[in-house]
C-alpha cells in the first residue's frame, strides 16, 4: 500500500536530501511537555477553583509554578497554603512533582512538605496514581480538595497529626490553627 | 462527440473510525499523528484495547513500557489488553 511516508522517502531518493530546509526540525522540535503545557495552562487558569490562584514566575517556563489554595471552609479555613510544581521533560507520561512550601498540620502533607495524594504517585499497584489522560488541572483540584472532601485520616503521610485527630479533635483543630496563624498568612 | 481521455487523477480520502477526535494520551488528533511522527496514517496507527478505549499506537506502547508492575489504560484504569 502507498503511504505519505513512504512517497515522502522515495521522493527524497530522487531529489537527495531537501536542501531547502536547514534548520531540521528534530533540533527545534518543541517538546512534547511544552507542547501539552501550552494546552493544560490555558485550560488550567479557565478552570480554577475559586479557593485556588496560580503565579508563573518566568512566563517563558511553564513548567514551573506556584499555587497558592487560601480553603474557605473545613480546618484550614482562613490559611494561605503554597505548593510549587514542577512538570519534569518526561511529562505526561510521569507526573508533575509537587512540594508544599507552607508548613502544615496535615494527616497527608508532612511539615517538610511531602504530599500524598494518589494521582502524583508514579507507580501505584491499584493503578490509582498518575495516568497520561490527567491534566495540570486535575493535579490542581486534587490538592485543593486536600483540604477539603480528600483530607484523609485513614491513610496519613504524617500519622502524628492523623493519630493527634484521632485522640482529640480539638486540640488537632487548635495545633492546625496555631500552624496558620504562625505560617500561613 | 467522441471524447478522448488523455489522462486522469485519482483522488481519495481517508479518516480513522474512534470513537473520539483526539488520542486521550498525547491530546493530538487521531487523523493526526502522534508527537514523535511526521506523518499519520498507517505509519502511525490507532489500536483499541479490549476496554475498548484508543490510542495512538505509539502513545499507548510508551505508556505500558512505563508501566512496572500492572499495565493499565490510562482512560479507565482496567487491566490493559489489546483487542484483536
Amino acid at each position: 500500500m502507498l503511504t505519505l511516508a513512504s512517497k515522502l522517502k522515495r521522493d527524497d531518493g530522487v531529489r537527495g536530501p531537501r536542501a531547502s530546509n536547514p534548520a531540521s526540525d528534530s533540533t527545534r522540535r518543541v517538546s512534547v511537555r511544552d507542547k501539552l503545557l501550552v494546552k493544560e495552562v490555558a485550560e488550567l487558569e479557565a478552570n480554577l477553583p475559586c479557593t485556588c490562584k496560580v503565579n508563573f514566575p518566568d512566563p517563558n517556563k511553564l513548567h514551573y509554578f506556584q499555587l497558592t489554595v487560601i480553603p474557605d471552609e473545613g480546618y484550614y479555613q482562613g490559611g494561605k497554603f503554597q505548593f510549587e510544581i514542577e512538570v519534569p521533560d518526561a511529562y505526561n507520561m510521569v507526573p508533575p512533582k509537587v512540594k508544599c512550601l507552607t508548613r502544615i498540620w496535615h494527616p497527608n502533607i508532612t511539615e517538610t512538605g511531602e504530599i500524598c495524594l494518589s494521582l502524583l504517585r508514579e507507580h501505584s499497584i491499584d493503578g490509582t496514581g498518575w495516568a497520561p489522560t490527567r491534566t495540570l488541572k486535575d493535579v490542581v483540584w486534587g490538592l485543593n480538595s486536600l483540604f477539603t472532601d480528600l483530607l484523609n485520616f485513614d491513610d496519613p503521610l504524617n500519622i502524628e497529626a492523623a493519630e493527634h485527630h484521632l485522640r482529640d479533635k480539638e486540640d488537632f483543630r487548635s495545633k492546625v490553627e496555631d500552624y496558620m496563624k504562625r505560617y500561613a498568612r | 462527440m467522441r471524447v478522448k481521455v488523455r489522462s486522469w487523477s485519482g483522488v481519495a480520502s481517508w479518516l480513522w473510525v474512534a470513537n473520539d477526535e483526539n488520542c486521550g494520551i498525547c491530546r493530538m488528533a487521531f487523523n493526526g499523528c502522534c508527537p514523535d511522527c511526521k506523518v499519520p496514517g498507517d505509519d502511525c496507527p490507532l489500536v483499541w484495547g479490549q476496554c475498548s478505549h484508543c490510542f495512538h499506537m505509539h502513545c499507548i506502547l510508551k505508556w505500558l513500557h512505563s508501566q512496572q508492575v500492572q499495565q493499565h489504560c490510562p482512560m479507565c484504569r482496567q487491566e490493559w489488553k489489546f483487542k484483536e
